[in-house]
């Protein structure tokens, strides 16, 4: 624990002091060091870093009531929405309808592809429990070197995507490596879908924001579909309010369609179709999740894909261990600069037609 | 099996020889020995006599139950022109191999396991290879390398149409027979086609008539916009091709003329409006009714229904 300073600081300061280079002297407390640590050095702002940890003493075991804010608080609010385990990275490839017991539901037809687990986030290390995914494949020569080291240190190939999916605890984590499939899901139950709509570019206020336009008559002149005043009179304060509604861009914004049934899992084509529709174009990521709002699939099941993954995966730790050992002796070679002693000579001849890239 | 290959025709000219298969036919369409089809079946007549040699049982079993929706020609009406010439001669070829085409129909292939993970072991993994990013220096050419692992298979590669073969998959499972399919299939020259009078028979109601004004093709959702009058009322219905609920399409009047374009939405104004179609759907059903004492209900193009029309 920091010490605290002496409650007569101020006093001892105004009184005869003497100050030495390095040492601070008053009359009943001295040798407090110069240095710049204690100083500001560089000006007051507010991107300091605290130098005290202000809050040390409001403990739980100092008689204070828990915590309403704060880490810990945040996670255990958001504790019953968080789901129990982590979701998938999809690829849209479009809108069809199925028939079951004659009746037609429309579906969206999603497609998984090389999904992989990237990383783990953890509570110690980041703050809260997340699995991070990566899908689809991307050429080394597109991958920055920082990303390339990343990836190396995972031992698994270069990601087209990478995304993050929260989970409610430390069960919910998966070993880096395994691979899911679409059968994740269970027939029948229901997830959200997060996905980017469809861009507009720039729209005006009648598409975006529904407005109703003005009159096509009665001496309107050239302001058939314009917003008309932006700003309240005199009791509104004849200015323009902080948020209001105007033209601008429309579209590519994070949409969330919550509670959709799964229809169909199909792991040798990679095809998920879901009931109803997700919002983007073809060809988008969407990323599909158990529903926060509907019971999570039995445990039972998580429990069966889980171990399944883990059979298909028996040695994802040592392969993940195999790999991070690697990339440390790789990257202090590449550090001393004798990384061209391992790298095996047709690895320097650029191949002659380049990767044909999906 | 394309009912349009030198093998099909070939095969229905040899059937002149099989009075029972044809037995209906002889009395309302006159076989033109003309046909060029027919001279173009006499030089493949050597090729196909090897399938009727082995088949003869089963070409004669199903004729009795094949789908007659393609058969739509008035019996009684003269030939009017090569076109329906041609046509009635397709129906024949097709007749006929149909039955081929079902001898010959390869089970379903077993379900191959290309996406599945086989169990891997550190000792299969392949080393990575190295991504060398170069300098322009000859003397150092190597600025950096990294490691890189090989991905796991693709199923995006493996499965690039994903929603073809999702509606292939459900239409093989809707469409046993694959009749509607080739009812609106557009390589099918008898195929439905904008302008020509449908009727629809669905499981609830009576069943609607109506002039096909456009066909939206969707896959496994594919769906036919049919005009009617009703009451001097005018009326459009959407059918999906592939519902269960729809139990039989029958196209009732061809229109004499292609239409020369795919939505006929002209046909909404009174100009060019077909009104009311129930005399054609009549005088369709007074056709059918020469072939057959029961003339009422359409076919169905699935399974199991057919041996119910005959």
């Amino acid at each position: 624990m920091a010490p605290r300073l002496p409650a007569c600081w101020a006093a001892a300061l105004s009184r005869a002091t003497t100050v030495t280079h390095q040492i601070l002297i008053t009359e009943h407390h001295a040798l407090l060091p110069r240095t710049a640590k204690r100083g500001v050095k560089y000006g007051w702002n507010t991107t300091v870093p605290p130098r005290s940890k202000n809050g040390r003493f409001n403990q739980v075991s100092a008689g204070l009531p828990i915590p309403t804010a704060g880490p810990a608080a945040a996670l255990k609010r958001k504790e019953k929405t968080t789901p129990l385990r982590t979701g998938v990275l999809a690829v849209k490839k479009g809108v069809s309808a199925m028939y079951h017991e004659g009746r037609r539901t429309p579906c969206t037809i999603l497609q998984m592809d090389q999904v992989e687990v990237v990383a783990s986030k953890t509570r110690a290390n980041h703050g809260y429990w997340a699995v991070q995914l990566g899908c689809g494949e991307k050429r080394p020569a597109t991958v920055t070197a920082p990303m390339l080291g990343y990836y190396e240190a995972k031992g698994v190939a270069p990601k087209q995507h990478l995304a993050e999916f929260k989970v409610r605890t430390e069960d919910g984590l998966l070993p880096v490596g395994v691979q899911l499939q679409p059968d994740w899901f269970k027939l029948g139950q229901f997830v959200d879908a997060r996905s980017n709509s469809r861009g507009m570019g720039f729209a005006g206020g009648m598409k975006r924001h529904g407005f109703a336009g003005q009159g096509a008559s009665h001496g309107n002149s050239k302001n058939h579909r314009t917003i008309g005043t932006t700003g309240p009179s005199q009791g509104g304060g004849s200015r323009v309010h902080p948020g209001k509604k105007m033209p601008g861009r429309m579209g590519n914004e994070r949409v969330t369609v919550q509670n959709l049934k799964v229809l169909k899992v199909d792991n040798e084509t990679g095809i998920i179709a879901i009931k109803g529709h997700v919002a983007g174009p073809k060809g988008c990521i969407v990323m599909v999740a158990d529903a926060i709002k509907k019971d999570p699939p039995a445990q039972t099941f998580i429990d069966k894909m889980t171990k399944k993954l883990l059979e298909r995966h028996p040695d994802a730790e040592a392969r993940l261990e195999e790999a991070r050992t690697r990339h440390m002796e790789l990257k202090e070679l590449r550090k001393q600069g004798k990384i061209a002693d391992v790298v095996p000579q047709e690895a320097l001849t650029p191949p002659a037609t380049a990767p044909v890239r999906l | 099996m394309d009912p349009g290959s030198p093998k099909n025709s070939s095969i229905a000219t040899r059937s002149g020889s099989h009075p029972e298969i044809l037995g209906n036919y002889e009395s309302g369409i006159s076989f033109i020995p003309t046909n060029p089809l027919e001279a173009q079946a006499r030089v493949d007549f050597s090729r196909a006599s090897r399938h009727l040699a082995t088949s003869c049982d089963e070409l004669l079993r199903p004729a009795r139950s094949r789908p007659d929706e393609m058969i739509v020609q008035s019996a009684r009406r003269p030939l009017g022109c090569w076109k329906s010439v041609l046509r009635r001669s397709r129906q024949q070829n097709q007749l006929l191999s149909r039955t081929l085409a079902s001898i010959s129909t390869p089970t379903e292939p077993p379900a191959s396991n290309a996406g599945a993970i086989p169990p891997a072991t550190i000792a299969a993994r392949k080393a990575p290879k190295f991504h060398v990013i170069p300098t322009k220096n000859p003397d150092n050419p190597i600025r950096t390398a990294f490691a890189v692992y090989s991905p796991p298979p693709s199923a995006r590669k493996a499965h690039p149409a994903a929603l073809v073969e999702y509606h292939a998959q459900q239409i093989r499972r809707l469409d046993r027979t694959g009749a509607r399919t080739a009812l609106f299939s557009k390589s099918n020259p008898d195929a439905a086609k904008p302008g020509d009078v449908l009727q629809v028979t669905t499981n609830r109601g009576e069943p609607f008539a109506g002039a096909c004004l456009q066909i939206r093709r969707a896959g496994v959702d594919t769906a036919i916009l049919l005009r009617n009058t009703l009451t001097k009322v005018g009326v459009e219905m959407w059918y999906k091709i592939y519902s269960p609920s729809v139990l039989g399409i029958e196209i009732i009047w061809r229109r004499p003329k292609r239409a020369r374009r795919a939505r006929l939405m002209h046909m909404r104004r009174a100009k060019h409006d077909m009104g009311n179609v129930d005399h054609l759907v009549e005088a369709w059903r007074r056709a059918r009714n020469v072939f057959s004492s029961r003339g009422k209900g359409g076919n169905t193009g699935r399974q199991g229904k057919n041996s119910k029309r005959r």
